[in-house]
């Protein structure tokens, strides 16, 4: 924005709130393209994921690594803060996943791996992330799952829905060297796993009341829909009936996943 | 919407300086609260009381963890008081106990 003697290439005000304007929303849609790039077609399951910020960009994150062993990799995180800040560091955090998942074989040693390259410079920065990973065998049917610091996500079965069995982590740039430990779970046909930024549960009305774990849970457990896109408009349905236009205070994201019985041809496409 | 806003009580004496924390602590509001804690002066510990908090975001949780690692360089004990069970319950999910105790044992 200057040149090399210290002098404005701006003319006025208006011209550098102008190129402001326009450089964010070019970040607006780099960020949009990255979150919410070709979902993954793999064998026995579906997947959606969606992140709508508070500002005109934000730090939640999530992304599909489909594995060359036929698994699927899933992770949802947020960045602490908000706006251009937390979305830099959402993008530092989604090359460390990425460039985990290339040659990592678990959860617990992706986030071990993103914790050891990203620490530091989250420390230095005063920040951290909170992230949660899990990889989905369509052989075994099961879902192995590590967290660093994030919700648990709610699974959704026909009679009941409950969280994810507890599996400890702290979040990445708290602490170095840290550890993950992984959990699994055994998933059946037509079962659901609702994964979540509290920007979900936190979202607030007119007078300051948030939609809260309960009323999200009430959604989930109508069971009113048949596939991940239609729970997806459900639950933004709710809150922003809920919400009642009252503005947006947090980034909001979801990743549903669906267990089904279908064989998918595309499963060995590279990410 | 409702007023967003902080207010922080203050009493530093004979060594211990305690914070209790009246409002929201999140990302419109933390300015506040660094400004006043750099205003303290000195102690050997340090307690956080959260029993007025009503609410804190991720930004608010990192204002606190930047206190906790202060602790290691400025050699105080950090105590948190009041703690309600949602706060309670985010400060457990993200690690910040340990990341306390973890500070806190570097420190012995």
């Amino acid at each position: 924005m200057f040149d090399r003697a210290g002098v404005s290439f701006f003319s006025d005000s208006s011209d550098k709130y102008n190129v402001l304007h326009k450089e964010i929303e070019i970040a607006r849609n780099i960020q949009s393209m990255l979150l919410n790039a070709r979902l993954p077609e793999f064998d026995g399951g579906e997947v959606t994921g969606i992140s709508i910020p508070a500002r005109l960009i934000g730090g939640d994150y999530f992304d599909f690594y489909p594995l060359p062993n036929g698994k699927l990799r899933i992770v949802i995180g947020d960045v602490m803060g908000k706006g251009i800040p937390a979305a830099m560091l959402m993008i530092l955090t989604r090359g460390a996943f990425r460039s985990a998942s290339e040659s990592i074989k678990g959860p617990g040693e992706t986030l071990r791996s993103m914790n050891n390259a990203i620490e530091n410079d989250l420390r230095a920065l005063r920040s951290f992330v909170t992230l949660f990973c899990a990889d989905w065998d369509p052989k075994s049917r099961t879902l192995s799952y590590a967290n660093a610091g994030h919700n648990l996500p709610l699974l959704i079965r026909k009679k009941e829905t409950v969280t994810l069995p507890k599996v400890p982590g702290i979040m990445l740039g708290g602490l170095p060297n840290q550890e993950y430990k992984e959990c699994q779970i055994k998933l059946n046909d037509d079962e659901y796993v609702f994964f979540y930024t509290d920007g979900i549960i936190d979202a607030q009305d007119m007078d300051g009341n948030q939609f809260k774990l309960r009323r999200l849970l009430q959604v989930l457990q109508k069971h009113d829909y048949r596939n991940v896109k239609e729970l997806e408009n459900k639950v933004f349905e709710s809150i922003y009936q809920f919400t009642k236009g009252a503005p947006q205070r947090d980034d909001m994201t979801m990743v549903i996943f669906k267990v089904t019985n279908e064989k998918n041809s595309d499963l060995t496409d590279s990410p | 919407m409702a007023t967003m806003s902080l207010a922080l009580d203050i009493n530093n004496k004979n060594g211990q300086c305690t914070i209790k924390i009246k409002g929201i602590l999140d990302i419109s509001t933390v300015e506040i609260f660094h400004e006043e804690f750099e205003k303290c002066g000195s102690f050997n510990r340090l307690v956080i009381d959260f029993s007025e908090m009503r609410f804190v975001d991720s930004t608010g949780i990192g204002t606190i963890m930047q206190v906790i690692y202060a602790s290691q360089e400025r050699g105080y004990t950090v105590k948190f008081n009041g703690l309600k069970e949602k706060a309670r319950e985010v400060f457990e999910t993200v690690g910040l106990f340990e990341i306390m105790k973890a500070m806190q044992d570097r420190g012995r």
